[in-house]
């Protein structure tokens, strides 16, 4: 009888401490500026708006991050400088953005002046820039707790050298190694923060896409143990269901932002 | 008993704890088609109302029409040698009003030429689809060695667009290269016409720009896409339309 009595206990004590947590994450990439729907067809701040929007209906806590590359594309940046694009995602509520290349496209100083007006994070932690202002409003991680999971979240950025037009940019940016800088930013979320998943906010690509650039999304899942979950962009690799590389879930869109992704973390 | 009854709680707790770490999960894709739109209190629609009536008063003014599809695609095209012509020919109106001696040739890259221009009106907003990019006209003076290593990277298949030069191809190669009409020199100096992220080494299409010194390097505040729409606004005053034109700059063997 008293072992049936602790048999019960063994089983039924994870149950009664922990009930099974869903945390969702919405994820866009390489939306380029498209402010209205892709051929009058697909995408669109409106449309991603409403999405995100039943979605919050469903789940109030979860968590929408966008992988690079917002700026840039249609004939809205280049007669609004990049104020339509920020000012619609300040609205939409971004927990945080990561860096992409074409956000480098009109300077350093445009950059600022676009990113001083943003409401949401930006992230990037393999770049250090001689542009003070910059520098300081640009973050390399944050941290958010939605139902009661600390997450940590931190940005990469493709190599801009042989990408970027701009020689004032490449002069005044100094690009660190990517996969250097991940493991530096799991320990950091690990042992000081105390994270207990981190996500990996990337705009370095799937895989080969430029010269200079010699690692991709799967090789910082190789190399950078601890990261959970690596959302990705700038290559406009459509996944359609992750790329589980040494157990994370790597994910990407396809650009223009004629989709979400949406992935839902099922914690035991 | 008991306490090996207090072990096993532990230990389920430590199991429990474990557990915390790995996780499983389920992944799909929201398609953002026209049901998430015209739906009651967006907030997108009122920011964007200001702007979207600037914008498409803008881009939908007509400039000019094409008789039919103008593709851009390796080796020529229609579209791809439209660009680069108005590439040379707008550098040396540029040159002649700045006196400095005339391009030999120009150079622009298939990746910045991003849509074809369908048979129809030309609009504005249509030249800002094909030609988004604030690119910079600039004259590069080179050696004919350089032009060389440039054109070497060409395949029949996978090259960049160019004005004033010919390219004749042997089983895909360049086998021979002509600079505005006569045979490309590796020791005579060149002016090439450009654009600025051409120069600074975008798409890698000139090995190490970085070499480039800015004392052989011009650049202008001309944008091309504003010279393409130039060129379509003269091509209508002159009573023409845009049609598919191939010449002799890519032959293949």
């Amino acid at each position: 009888m008293k072992r049936i009595h602790i048999l019960l206990i063994f089983f039924l004590t994870p149950f009664f401490l922990k009930a099974q947590t869903d945390l969702v994450i919405l994820h866009t990439n390489d939306t380029h500026s498209h402010i209205e729907p892709y051929k009058n067809k697909l995408g669109g701040y409106e449309a991603r708006y409403e999405a995100v929007k039943q979605e919050r209906d469903k789940e109030a806590e979860l968590l929408l991050l966008d992988a690079g590359d917002f700026m840039q594309g249609t004939s809205y940046f280049n007669l609004f400088k990049g104020k339509v694009e920020v000012k619609m995602m300040n609205k939409m509520g971004y927990d945080a953005v990561s860096l992409g290349n074409h956000e480098f496209d009109n300077g350093l100083e445009a950059l600022y002046k676009r990113l001083k007006k943003a409401t949401f994070p930006v992230l990037c932690a393999n770049y250090h820039f001689k542009h003070k202002k910059l520098e300081k409003l640009i973050k390399p991680y944050i941290v958010v707790e939605k139902k009661g999971i600390k997450i940590g979240i931190f940005g990469l950025l493709t190599n801009l050298k042989g990408y970027n037009g701009f020689p004032d940019v490449l002069n005044a940016v100094e690009y660190l190694d990517p996969v250097e800088t991940a493991q530096n930013m799991v320990k950091q979320l690990k042992e000081i923060e105390h994270c207990d998943f981190i996500i990996c906010l990337s705009h370095v690509g799937y895989e080969q896409a430029e010269l200079f650039q010699k690692v991709f999304d799967p090789d910082i899942a190789n190399a950078a143990g601890g990261i959970d979950l690596i959302i990705g962009g700038h290559t406009h690799k459509l996944l359609e269901q992750p790329d589980v590389v040494n157990g994370v879930p790597i994910v990407q869109n396809s650009d223009k932002g004629t989709m979400i992704g949406k992935m839902v973390i099922h914690f035991p | 008993m008991k306490k090996v009854a207090l072990f096993i709680v532990i230990f389920g707790l430590l199991v429990c704890g474990q557990a915390q770490k790995s996780f499983t999960f389920t992944y799909s894709k929201i398609m953002l088609d026209s049901t998430y739109r015209n739906q009651p209190d967006n907030p997108m629609v009122k920011i964007l109302k200001p702007y979207k009536k600037l914008h498409d008063r803008e881009m939908s003014i007509v400039i000019g029409e094409a008789e039919e599809i103008l593709k851009s695609q390796p080796p020529q095209s229609p579209l791809s040698n439209l660009c680069t012509d108005v590439l040379f020919e707008a550098t040396n109106r540029y040159c002649e009003l700045h006196q400095l001696p005339l391009v030999d040739l120009s150079l622009l890259n298939f990746g910045g030429i991003r849509d074809s221009l369908l048979q129809g009106p030309i609009t504005i907003g249509k030249i800002y689809v094909i030609s988004p990019f604030d690119n910079y006209l600039c004259i590069i003076e080179l050696k004919g060695s350089t032009l060389q290593e440039i054109f070497s990277q060409f395949t029949s298949t996978r090259n960049q667009p160019y004005s004033h030069a010919k390219i004749n191809y042997k089983e895909h190669k360049p086998a021979q290269i002509w600079v505005n009409g006569a045979p490309l020199d590796p020791n005579k100096n060149y002016r090439l016409a450009t654009v600025d992220f051409i120069r600074n080494g975008g798409d890698n299409i000139i090995p190490n720009s970085q070499n480039i010194k800015d004392k052989n390097v011009i650049t202008t505040k001309l944008i091309l896409r504003e010279l393409i729409i130039d060129h379509i606004k003269n091509l209508t005053a002159a009573g023409m339309k845009l049609s598919k034109q191939l010449d002799d700059r890519a032959v293949i063997e």
